[in-house]
């Protein structure tokens, strides 16, 4: 047998149900079945992302790789001895794509027919890099223009300007990219050594999903995970500067080509040692919370739009990581001063008053019903319930999570993490100089 | 979630124009209103698409304004945040609206998503509050006396000047746009869906609920549905959106035919320069061919094969090859007549990669391709197409673009044209090929 047992987990509020088992290269394999989808998804995912850049396998010194190799990998793994992975899936009727965020990198495809061909074609290119030196080099130009293209993105530079206010030490204030600098230093063997520690099976996760058999998907998959044969992975540690709670800068402002300024209040909530299920949880009421005080149905909102403050891009929302996360609040503003105030008064006014529970039930079930919508994408289930996997999260979970949440969890959160010592402001000011 | 600022891997090609049509019960309610069914069991969302099909021209400023001030607020829930709680209590319904172009029509889209009532828990059922709440908003706007509220004009016209200026943001849609008004500098084709900031001042309330009036009642009316509900039983649903229109209080806009698509090029080149990283490369061509030429599928084919996908000529080529680009693509838009080719390119470099972007076209146009290329492109599209069957805000779409361009087609008659296309054909397509406008917006010396 090259799987171990079945393991079913199913959600009834959500109607979904995956079927896991793990092969026995250490891969766990999710299986999801879609009856009368025309669209057959994958993807394969490795716990690997921007801010892994200092880790060590298996004792012996920790290694320090520079800022953007693993986006760097990414673009490198779609090449191979014969050609360009994307190029032979669009040939055959398939369209993959991949994306590297702060813990993932993953790998995807999608299709209507020959979706066993495709599969092979996923995991035989993940699980074949390719690095020569000539092929590095000419990268280094293409991930170049990708770079300077996003520094003309006003909504990316806001925001990672604020993610290196807020953090001082930790990677995820890096851009996923790297810089021109640091990709500079790029080479076949470091690109080797990331792969061959973070591409074993057992630290990565492959997800399919569609209207196929389940036992024929297993029995199919099986033998083209074992062309190759894995040594186990053994210790794999990353490590992780401590950050401090407080924030590394007040405030931040760039001048860019744009007509009106861009203004985000960011809050830091650094947390080590909540993982998994209370990961979930609060991420989940860090979300709710911010709807309940920033969203659309707010007096806050309202007052905010009557006077042309915010346009209907204002929002907050949260993101989170093992040991940190941040919440962020703002959007395109004629006064980003004045608009800064105004949010940090009302979450004074919060911390005070509380949220009102009325608010909170009825929000509970708008979040609940959003689940159900976004759960008929299969792009969504799949790339979600990888990236939650890697913080320990089963995603299936997000409905009893939201049951068991109470307007106290909402309270002591807004006391412990809208706090008004940990906050940074990214501001994106308009240059001079527009169109001539 | 997902940060949705993970890096992908490419720029995606697959925004290409609309390709298919598939089925829809069809339901010819009053003149010019039409009900467009499809019972869909896969899914655990109802979806409703309303459009309202115009003439794109002088007023397309107040016809874009105008869902914005709908949305402010009805009569049973008065304003934005009384509005907002009401989709919130429904389950999260999720209202919005847009307006785009097809070709010189102008479409003013209603889009309502909501939960089908088989998912809720507890036997809770929404789907004629859902029906009412889309009804609040296109029906019954929150009006004092003869118009809208001039506060709320006042407010909307002002977030509707910043959208506008804001289009500068993003560089790359700035660039197609401003490639669209040198292309199209004499045809009502070069305005923005958004409309233009020097039309704002003379838009008041009397006149944008004067508007709204016309809308409703005397524009072409397109009404789509899709969940998992037996057609009747939508059919019936929906009934409290017609009302008035089964009345015939009003005529329905006559709109006269669409413009053929011109066949010459200009042939000129415009530079513009910006304080930027990177600069954008946008090429225009006049197709020659209108939507329903015999000769549209081997175009489209054609089109697939310079840059619709990862292994068209332009990805590969261009950037890949030469390393000339991070961004390389071809798009189609198929009533007007126009190909656009958008790139993200080095300054420096610019000379070259258009020259090599344009040896690309030339290369299709005398058949400089292979077999290969061509099978690929054939099963890609297709494939596409399949694919759009299970997504039915795209279907919706898809057909609305038939239906403005009084196409009717099956989507598998669709598919089999395109299977049929031979060489000579995709050449053919791109015979009648015309550049028109060069367009890069180049950044500022340092």
């Amino acid at each position: 047998m090259a799987f171990g047992a079945e393991t079913k987990i199913q959600n009834d509020t959500l109607h979904e149900t995956l079927y896991q088992r793990v092969h026995s290269s250490g891969l766990p394999v999710y299986f999801s079945a879609k009856p009368g989808f025309q669209k057959r998804y994958s993807c394969f995912a490795t716990h690997f992302g921007s801010i892994d850049s200092r880790f060590r396998r298996g004792g012996g010194d920790p290694i320090e790789v520079p800022d953007g190799v693993a986006h760097f990998l990414e673009h490198k793994l779609f090449e191979g001895k014969d050609g360009n992975a994307l190029e032979e899936f669009s040939k055959r009727g398939a369209s993959s794509n991949a994306y590297t965020s702060f813990n993932t990198t993953n790998y995807l495809f999608s299709c209507a027919d020959g979706f066993y061909e495709h599969l092979e074609r996923l995991i035989r290119f993940v699980q074949d890099p390719y690095f020569t030196s000539e092929n590095v080099e000419k990268e280094k130009g293409i991930i170049g223009q990708e770079i300077k293209m996003y520094e003309d993105n006003a909504g990316w530079r806001v925001y990672f300007n604020l993610l290196e206010a807020l953090y001082r030490e930790h990677p995820v204030r890096k851009d996923i990219a790297g810089t021109v600098e640091s990709i500079s230093g790029i080479s076949p063997e470091l690109l080797m050594t990331c792969y061959e520690t973070f591409y074993h099976p057992e630290n990565m996760i492959l997800f399919a999903i569609g209207d196929e058999d389940r036992e024929e998907f297993f029995a199919k998959v099986d033998p083209v995970l074992s062309e190759r044969t894995w040594e186990p992975l053994g210790d794999l540690e990353r490590f992780f500067p401590d950050e401090p709670a407080e924030v590394a800068q007040r405030r931040r402002e760039e001048r860019m080509v744009v007509s009106i300024p861009r203004m985000i209040v960011g809050f830091k909530d650094v947390h080590p040692g909540i993982a998994g299920p209370q990961l979930l949880r609060r991420e989940l009421a860090a979300d709710i919370l911010l709807e309940l005080v920033f969203g659309q149905a707010t007096e806050f909102y309202r007052h905010l739009y009557e006077n042309q403050l915010i346009d209907d891009g204002f929002h907050g929302s949260h993101s989170s990581l093992a040991d940190v996360g941040h919440s962020i609040i703002g959007g395109e503003t004629p006064d980003p001063d004045r608009l800064e105030g105004e949010i940090l008064r009302e979450i004074e006014r919060v911390r005070r008053d509380g949220v009102a529970v009325e608010d909170f039930d009825r929000q509970k079930r708008a979040v609940m019903g959003s689940f159900i919508r976004y759960f008929n994408s299969l792009e969504f289930t799949a790339n979600n319930f990888c990236g939650y996997q890697f913080l320990g999260i089963d995603l299936l979970d997000i409905i009893d999570a939201l049951h068991s949440l109470e307007l106290s969890d909402l309270d002591r959160l807004c006391q412990e993490h809208l706090d008004p010592e940990r906050v940074a402001t990214s501001v994106i000011l308009p240059k001079e100089g527009a169109v001539s | 979630m997902i940060d949705p600022r993970a890096r992908p891997a490419r720029d995606s090609n697959e925004s290409g124009a609309a390709i298919g049509s598939a089925a829809f019960t069809v339901r010819d309610v009053a003149p010019g209103l039409t009900l467009h069914l499809d019972s869909d069991s896969r899914r655990k969302t109802n979806l409703v698409n309303v459009y309202w099909i115009g003439l794109l021209g002088d007023d397309v400023t107040a016809r874009s304004l105008l869902p914005n001030c709908l949305m402010r607020g009805t009569r049973t829930f008065p304003n934005l945040q009384a509005l907002t709680r009401e989709g919130e209590r429904l389950f999260g319904a999720s209202l919005s609206t847009d307006v785009r172009k097809v070709g010189e029509r102008h479409v003013v889209q209603f889009r309502l998503e909501f939960v089908n009532d088989r998912y809720l828990p507890g036997g809770e059922a929404i789907l004629d509050e859902s029906i009412a709440f889309l009804r609040g908003v296109l029906r019954e706007p929150n009006l004092i006396g003869e118009g809208f509220d001039p506060e709320v004009v006042r407010q909307e016209k002002e977030t509707h000047r910043r959208l506008i200026e804001g289009l500068i943001n993003d560089k790359r849609s700035f660039a197609v746009q401003r490639c669209i008004e040198e292309s199209c500098r004499d045809e009502a084709f070069r305005l923005h869906e958004q409309g233009r900031v020097e039309d704002l001042d003379a838009i008041d309330g009397e006149g944008l609920a004067a508007l709204w009036t016309q809308l409703l009642a005397g524009s072409q009316t397109r009404i789509y549905f899709s969940g998992d509900l037996p057609i009747e039983v939508a059919e019936r649903a929906l009934a409290p959106l017609l009302e008035d229109r089964i009345k015939g209080t009003l005529q329905v806009d006559p709109l006269p035919p669409l413009p053929a698509p011109r066949k010459n090029g200009a042939g000129r080149e415009v530079t513009e320069t910006m304080p930027l990283k990177q600069a954008k490369l946008v090429q225009s061509y006049r197709t020659g061919i209108s939507f329903s030429d015999p000769h549209m599928p081997g175009f489209v084919i054609a089109n697939g094969i310079l840059g619709s996908f990862a292994h068209s000529k332009l990805f590969v080529n261009v950037r890949e090859s030469a390393s000339l680009s991070y961004s390389s693509s071809s798009s189609l838009e198929r009533t007007h007549g126009l190909l656009l080719i958008t790139s993200g390119i080095e300054l420096a470099r610019a000379a070259e990669a258009r020259a090599l972007i344009e040896k690309q076209v030339e290369d299709v146009r005398t058949g400089e391709f292979t077999d290969d290329e061509l099978e690929a492109t054939k099963r890609a599209l297709d494939a596409r197409l399949r694919m759009i069957e299970d997504a039915p805000g795209a279907r919706m779409d898809i057909d609305l673009a038939w239906q403005v361009n009084g196409v009717t087609c099956e989507l598998s008659e669709y598919r089999r044209s395109l299977a049929a296309v031979t060489r000579d054909q995709v050449a053919e397509g791109f015979a009648s090929l015309s550049p028109d406008v060069v367009y890069l917006l180049a950044p500022e010396k340092e």
